[in-house]
């Protein structure tokens, strides 16, 4: 197809301001699916992403549209995740298109997705088309909302288009203005090939599928390839497109937007960013790619002994599906085998877990999330170190530097006194402070990562009362005064209690860790010193004294069945406790550190 | 053989708050029903036990019945007559050589006649459902006896020829205090029974009282019962107490005169065998376990049809013996020959004693493993340790 009739768009927008409702509208009034296959929400396939509202996985969907100058045009609708953990897919999807439908919902206005969403957007020199949603709502500001878009995003919005995605009020207009203002792709099918792949999901039948953008010339069946980056051949099987069906074609040419199938095995080997080349006349690689990196880290210990293996194998088959997340075995002294599992972000880490919780019935428990430090030794040698075990002892650390974080804040003004608060508490310098209309405000905030990584979403909404919005990005990494913050029960040091913390600090949640874990351990047959220490200078100590009562009351008439019950049910009690030690420690105990950053939520 | 007989009288005049067993409070009508049902159960045990499926082992042929344990419940509600016919039945039953007869009764039912009728028809031991000496922790449990009512029974019953008198004492009712319990505890001294039982107060569902204090609610008094150490102890002071007092302390919760030590309750700790009657009573054959039904309505009715109504009839594995033989015999104050019990159940038991020697839990002598007496209040620990 002629590259004129053919637009490459994305819609990106804050969360529940109405993308996927968007998306299902335009795949229903072009036609894409009918009304009786329309599946609300079609693009958010996976069970969590339609729970939380969220789009993980991008995928690609191709319309036709008949335009009202009587052309047939190629609508490729490329959905992005919408969450900042995977902001690094974002920016590849978005390098796929040329436009954006830039949503904003009309009651809530310009909130921190985004504006985030729309730098990369703009970074990636797309037209972007503003829409307000939801004008219908009664508190819909459409005037108001506008002059945000202008003000905040510096963004003419005078045309910005007003619709209610729901009731289907001016969908049939985001088509027009698709047409009208989002350029044609550039690029020519007699170029040497080069395709953007963007996203890819793994189908046990035919391996990775990787959705593609073709930049230049043409990719037919059975062409020989090569992926620049990774510098591996394969054979072309398959050619398609989504519509969303899957449709098998015979070539993509330059300016489209389809998937490649070419016997590739796991989605790692096709990575985000990386360029499709024909093998016989490679091109050179497209701007833009990154190796992924985890920047959260997190301990994954299954409750059971025995769910280790069944663990193993579902985190293999997550990681066929999710090049981003890594792990590999870790040995913990206290909650025995497990894995090391690394993590985009926050989000990325609570759906993995809360997949293999429900998709694979394994119960876990997680450690407390780290960041990776890089650190100094005293003989100079550098280390990369993204676990509390894995640090040097105190005297052989000549430097620490940790990863900081931008991150922007938008809130209401009335809540900005706890946020800069909280801001103020977790170490963060202000960047920038900005009234985005009399009552909502815009922070910007320098934050270490592991400040982030225990609480402060939470803490945030709740100091907002949910109505704050935030965005981050990595900025670097910068020199602090951290240490370890050992735990030691019974004498022993408990090495999935450890934590990472900045001196200053140490003192206080040292002491706030040992009280909570002695209100959670129980009393055992003996004192039970709980001690926080630096290095071997003991900070916090509490006890939790000897049981004295535990014993079995009268037995009426020789009903001895009842006493073993009793035995038996306790003695089920200690099982699922973790022994370290001589001691007997309940899970609780273990989510205990994610806890004590928080001083806002003791009991 | 030797063999133990107990029966169930499941009948209160009211139900104390703490109460966490089968009992009701039922119209005096029902009690004559019961007593025809139990008498029937104890008469045709042997084709009924066949019925239902439960095989008395071969010992149990020429088994002599040595004691009786008229349990309850408040079978002192029962006249002295119905007594005697369940005591007759037995007898007329079972070769016997009785040695001990019990009967558990509340101070409150006690007169000259009744204490009489008991020594008559073959009672010689009362167990006191005593509990407190203090009449604020009587009223608050819903017990019906005070102090005065102590003090009338005991002469009565020594009068009527009753000389085997045991007293049963709680540790950690509501608004106890390191006082109160003194107080009674000395007093128990001063009247100088045979026997002592103390229990520590069980918070459980399964009472009224249990289940308030584990919703932190405060009826019953539920917010004025001591906390876990201080019961702890008031039972440590009360085994100073007793054993400076002449008692030998011979069971976790029993405390006798030398030679009163309860031959009926050794038997539980023994693992000897006893056959239960009545509604919700328990057996032993040495091999098995079963209970009958605990509705006495539902019991009565079964009965009139001929017909026990056993639940849970279980046939012990060797595992589960074994910790028994552990968990009861520790219960005991002189021990359990361990070597004994290695041998006939072919198990390495030494490692497991080692680290609750080394914290002080257990002591060995030789062969013999018996729990440390200051530890006995975390006796669950040791067991829990050893279970299986």
């Amino acid at each position: 197809m002629d590259p004129r009739f053919i637009r490459n768009f994305c819609i990106i927008a804050h969360i529940d301001h109405g993308k996927s409702t968007l998306a299902d509208r335009l795949l229903e009034m072009t036609g894409a699916l009918t009304q009786r296959e329309m599946h609300e929400q079609v693009l958010d396939s996976m069970d969590l992403e339609r729970e939380r509202g969220i789009t993980i996985k991008a995928k690609s969907i191709r319309l036709h549209y008949k335009a009202k100058d009587g052309h047939t045009y190629r609508l490729n609708l490329i959905d992005t995740p919408g969450h900042v953990d995977f902001s690094y897919e974002v920016s590849r999807a978005l390098s796929a298109c040329e436009g954006a439908l830039l949503v904003v919902d009309a009651s809530q206005g310009v909130e921190a997705q985004t504006v985030a969403n729309t730098f990369l957007a703009a970074g990636n020199n797309l037209t972007i088309v503003p829409v307000i949603n939801k004008i219908d709502l009664p508190a819909a500001q459409p005037d108001f909302v506008k002059e945000q878009i202008e003000s905040v995003l510096a963004i003419p919005a005078g045309d910005a288009l007003l619709i209610s995605a729901k009731s289907g009020i001016g969908v049939e207009d985001v088509l027009e203005a698709i047409v009208k203002r989002v350029p044609p792709p550039k690029g020519s099918a007699e170029n040497p090939p080069q395709a953007l792949i963007f996203d890819s999901w793994f189908d046990p039948y035919r391996g990775a599928v990787v959705l593609v953008r073709v930049m230049e010339g043409r990719f037919t069946n059975h062409m020989k390839v090569r992926l620049c980056h990774s510098n591996d051949t394969y054979e072309i099987e398959q050619l398609g497109t989504l519509t969303p069906k899957p449709v098998a074609l015979q070539e993509l040419e330059a300016g489209d937007v389809g998937f490649i199938v070419a016997n590739i095995k796991r989605v790692a080997d096709a990575r985000m960013g990386d360029t499709v080349t024909d093998a016989s006349r490679p091109a050179p690689p497209l701007p833009g790619f990154e190796a992924i990196k985890p920047m959260v880290f997190a301990g994954l210990f299954p409750v059971l002994a025995d769910d280790y293996e069944p663990l193993r194998d579902a985190l293999g088959k997550l990681q066929l599906n999710d090049a981003a997340f890594f792990y590999e075995p870790e040995n913990s002294v206290a909650l025995g085998f497990g894995f090391r599992c690394g993590f985009l972000g926050l989000l990325h880490m609570e759906i993995v877990q809360e997949r293999l919780e429900r998709e694979f019935g394994i119960n876990l428990i997680t450690t407390a999330p780290s960041v990776r430090y890089r650190i100094t030794r005293v003989g100079g040698e550098a280390i990369e170190v993204d676990s509390p075990a894995k640090f040097p002892t105190p005297s052989d650390i000549a430097k620490i530097e940790e990863p900081i974080i931008k991150a922007m804040i938008i809130t209401s003004d009335d809540s900005v006194g706890g946020i800069l608060q909280l801001c103020q508490e977790k170490r963060g310098v202000q960047k920038n402070f900005e009234y985005l209309s009399p009552t909502r405000v815009m922070l910007t905030y320098e934050l270490p990562l592991n400040e982030i990584v225990l609480d402060f979403y939470d803490r945030l909404k709740s100091v907002s009362r949910g109505y704050a919005s935030l965005d981050y990005q990595l900025a670097g990494y910068q020199e602090s005064d951290l240490v370890k913050l050992d735990v030691l029960i019974a004498g022993e040091p408990v090495d999935a209690l450890a934590l990472i913390i900045h001196r200053d600090f140490a003192f206080e949640r040292g002491r706030e860790l040992v009280t909570r874990l002695r209100k959670l351990i129980p009393r055992q047959m003996f004192d039970v010193p709980i001690q926080a220490a630096i290095g071997s200078r003991v900070i916090a100590r509490e006890t939790v004294s000897a049981i004295r009562k535990n014993v079995l009351a009268k037995c009426y008439g020789g009903d001895i069945s009842r006493k073993r019950k009793l035995l038996e049910k306790q003695k089920e009690g200690k099982r699922r406790m973790k022994r370290v030690g001589q001691v007997d420690i309940p899970q609780e105990a273990f989510l205990a550190v994610l806890k004590v950053a928080s001083s806002s939520d003791d009991e | 053989m030797k063999l133990g007989v107990y029966i169930q009288v499941p009948f209160c005049q009211t139900k104390c708050t703490y109460c966490n067993f089968h009992t009701g409070v039922v119209a005096r009508e029902r009690y004559g029903p019961y007593v025809a049902a139990v008498e029937r159960e104890i008469r045709e045990h042997r084709k009924m036990y066949r019925e239902a499926g439960i095989a008395l082992p071969e010992t149990f042929a020429d088994a002599v019945v040595d004691t009786i344990y008229l349990g309850g419940g408040t079978p002192s509600l029962l006249d002295p007559e119905d007594l005697a016919r369940l005591l007759d039945g037995v007898r007329e039953t079972f070769p016997c050589a009785l040695r001990e007869v019990t009967l558990e009764a509340d101070p409150e039912t006690v007169d000259e006649e009744k204490a009489r009728g008991w020594f008559q028809a073959g009672i010689d031991r009362i167990s006191f459902g005593l509990q407190s000496f203090s009449d604020r922790e009587l009223s608050a449990v819903g017990r019906m006896h005070r102090r005065e009512d102590i003090e009338r029974a005991v002469p009565l019953l020594r009068g009527a020829g009753i000389g085997n008198i045991s007293f049963d004492l709680i540790a950690g009712l509501p608004h106890q205090t390191a006082e109160s319990w003194g107080a009674t505890v000395g007093e128990v001294l001063a009247m100088g029974p045979e026997h002592i039982s103390i229990y520590m107060l069980e918070v459980d569902e399964g009472s009224r009282l249990g289940r308030e204090i584990l919703s932190k609610g405060g009826r019953y008094g539920a917010n004025s019962v001591p906390g876990d150490d201080e019961v702890a102890n008031f039972y440590d002071f009360a085994r100073g107490a007793l054993s400076a007092g002449g008692y030998h302390h011979y069971e976790i919760s029993n405390w006798a005169i030398p030679g009163n030590e309860s031959r009926h309750n050794l038997k539980y700790w023994r693992r000897e065998g006893y056959l239960g009657f009545g509604a919700g009573a328990h057996s032993f054959s040495g091999t098995q376990r079963w209970a009958n039904e605990h509705d006495a309505a539902k019991y009565t009715e079964a009965l009139a049809a001929g017909r026990i109504p056993c639940e849970g009839l279980e046939a012990l594995s060797a595992a589960q013996a074994l910790d028994e033989e552990l968990f009861l015999g520790l219960r005991q104050l002189d021990g359990i020959d361990i070597e004994k019990i290695e041998r006939d159940y072919g198990v390495q038991l030494s490692s497991r004693l080692e680290s609750l020697e080394r914290n002080g839990l257990v002591e060995r002598t030789g062969p013999v493993v018996r729990l440390a007496p200051a530890r006995l209040s975390i006796s669950n620990e040791v067991f829990v340790d050893l279970l299986r």
